[in-house]
């Protein structure tokens, strides 16, 4: 890799104040606020039509929000696009390219946009997405992995200091996923970038991102580090009998808790007040047979679904 | 600036790696001769105009300029709605290249693909008369109304207005394509906006107004002046007519198109 390009800036990295996006009638986006300037990798989680993409979208000077401001390096993403945009680098899931042209030859296409020949730079990040071997290849022989690889190498080009990753590891074979596990921490820690990763995979947020951003509907529901948002609220998991008179007892003792029967004897409490050894003498205190209580920490997944309302993939 | 040259080069390297660029101009090469040929049979059987002389490079030509019109919308549209329908506008976009730039490249990319074309037809059909019919009495046939000293820059001048007329019908066709943003639709639209101009050409009071009558009027004139019949319109009005009338096309569609673009929202 080489050293990365510092364009001018005359503030934070990223910063979205109120960004509000509407289509029609539908509110994609509702007064979001962020603020990104350390370096390390973000993770932006939520349900599809979340707006997350809308988010990349808005960004990236692809949409035009209804209010708020995009800033990036202090720079309005439509008042000055030509100097917001060369501090960026955005990767869209899918990424389109021109298919009668070789990999190769698409890096070229985007380098000439971007004003630069360095045929170098072009072989080294070919190589760090491991398609050297099938550079001179048409796209339109390419693989959606291969593609997204593509994309990648199109995204580092310029060598921007933040990036924003929309599903990059969408289609990759296990190879590949770890490739890229591997190298945005790196590009985070090692080369100083705002790593911005939008992913589907709980596995891999929790497993390489600094910090969490949960959205639903528009909003921020939840942000914080992986391990802060997961010490929020403990799981208590109970098995006992009988189970119906056993949920009767946790509503009545813990209301603003979420209990789910999760199978014919177990029951699940989240987000409870009272201690483990408490929840269970009430239990035993109303005649339910306690087999077996423990309290465990919930996992990325489990708050996701907790603060997006279940259900939905992310 | 600097971004228009960076856009045009990434423009260059896309269409040189694309067989059609070099496919296009051997089939407009042949497409040429044998519109030519079929002139030539046809002006000698009396059924266009005079048999002598450069009335068949100009009945060509006129001929061409249809096939012409088609291929330059057809580029055009290419050109410009294709990035969106294939997405690849979005990676551009996100560059620091100005989206005026961008479009302002295409449009240049555009205007010499059509010079280039026009170009293929023009020396095609006049090295062919040469060949055929030869230029030699050209300016003693009884019929040319014009002096020899005036008459190859007004020659000039009609085959400068037309490609002129050209470019405007490229700048149009690309604001309809960066609207639309897919070549079919785009490429119906201009070709219904081109048939319903042609159909309000009809009426007089509209015809200087309209595009399509802007690009035909100069090879009109040719035709005209070839074959020595009175000239269709003042060379004072044809140039106005032209120059000015597609030029406002041309300025209008330019002005919209980088507007549209740079307010243009992608959400594939």
């Amino acid at each position: 890799m080489t050293a990365m390009n510092l364009p001018e800036r005359s503030g934070p990295l990223l910063c979205v104040a109120g960004l509000r996006k509407e289509f029609g009638r539908v509110v994609a986006l509702e007064g979001l606020d962020l603020r990104l300037e350390e370096p390390g990798v973000y993770g932006f989680l939520g349900p599809n039509g979340a707006g997350k993409t809308t988010t990349f979208k808005l960004v990236a000077g692809l949409l035009r929000p209804c209010a708020g401001r995009v800033l990036i390096g202090g720079w309005d993403v439509h008042r000055n696009p030509r100097r917001a945009l060369s501090i960026l680098g955005v990767h869209f899931d899918a990424p389109a390219f021109y298919p009668y042209l070789s990999g190769r030859d698409n890096l070229r296409v985007i380098s000439r946009w971007l004003g630069l020949s360095h045929e170098k730079r072009i072989d080294e990040l070919l190589g760090l997405v491991s398609l050297s071997s099938d550079a001179d290849r048409k796209v339109q022989e390419y693989s959606w992995g291969m593609k997204q690889r593509l994309g990648l190498a199109a995204t580092l080009l310029s060598d921007p200091p933040l990036l924003l990753l929309d599903e990059p590891t969408n289609g990759l074979d296990p190879a590949g996923i770890a490739d890229i596990r591997r190298l945005l921490p790196q590009m985070a820690h090692e080369e100083r970038r705002v790593v911005v990763l939008s992913s589907h995979r709980m596995d891999e947020v929790q497993a390489i991102c600094d910090h969490v951003t949960i959205i639903n509907r528009g909003a921020i529901v939840g942000a914080g580090r992986p391990a802060e948002l997961a010490s929020d609220s403990a799981v208590v998991e109970i098995r006992c009998e009988p189970i119906e008179h056993a949920l009767e007892v946790l509503r009545a003792a813990e209301p603003a808790a979420r209990i789910v029967r999760t199978g014919g004897r177990h029951v699940e409490v989240t987000g409870t007040t009272q201690p483990v050894a408490q929840l269970n003498r009430l239990l035993i205190e109303a005649g339910v047979a306690v087999e077996e209580i423990a309290e465990r920490r919930e996992s990325l997944e489990e708050i996701f679904f907790r603060l997006t309302g279940g259900g939905a993939d992310a | 600036m600097r971004d228009t040259i960076r856009a045009l080069a990434a423009e260059w390297l896309k269409m040189k790696r694309r067989r059609t660029t070099w496919i296009l101009p051997v089939l407009l090469l042949l497409a040429t001769v044998v519109v030519y040929f079929t002139v030539y049979h046809a002006t000698e059987r009396q059924w266009i105009g005079e048999p002598e002389g450069f009335n068949i490079t100009a009945a060509a030509l006129h001929v061409m300029l249809s096939l012409l019109q088609l291929l330059v919308v057809i580029v055009t549209c290419f050109l410009i709605a294709r990035e969106f329908s294939w997405g690849t506008v979005e990676s551009t976009w996100v560059r620091p290249l100005g989206r005026g730039s961008w479009y302002v490249g295409k449009l240049i990319t555009a205007g010499v693909a059509a010079g280039v074309m026009f170009l293929i037809c023009v020396v095609t059909v006049t090295a062919l008369t040469y060949l055929t019919v030869g230029y030699g009495d050209l300016t003693e046939q009884e019929y040319l109304v014009h002096a020899a000293g005036d008459l190859g820059w007004r020659l000039a001048l009609t085959v400068l207005l037309t490609l002129w007329g050209l470019w405007a019908v490229a700048g149009v066709t690309a604001l309809v394509s960066a609207i639309f943003g897919h070549p079919g639709g785009a490429l119906a639209t201009v070709l219904g906006l081109g048939l319903a101009m042609t159909v309000l050409s009809i009426y007089p009071a509209t015809a200087p107004f309209l595009l399509s009558s802007q690009v035909t009027s100069p090879m009109e004139q040719m035709i005209a002046m070839s074959k020595g019949v009175p000239l269709p319109y003042a060379w004072d009005t044809l140039i106005w007519r032209t120059l000015v009338g597609a030029g406002v096309w041309m300025g209008l569609a330019v002005a919209a198109g980088v507007m549209l673009v740079r307010r243009k929202e992608i959400n594939r």
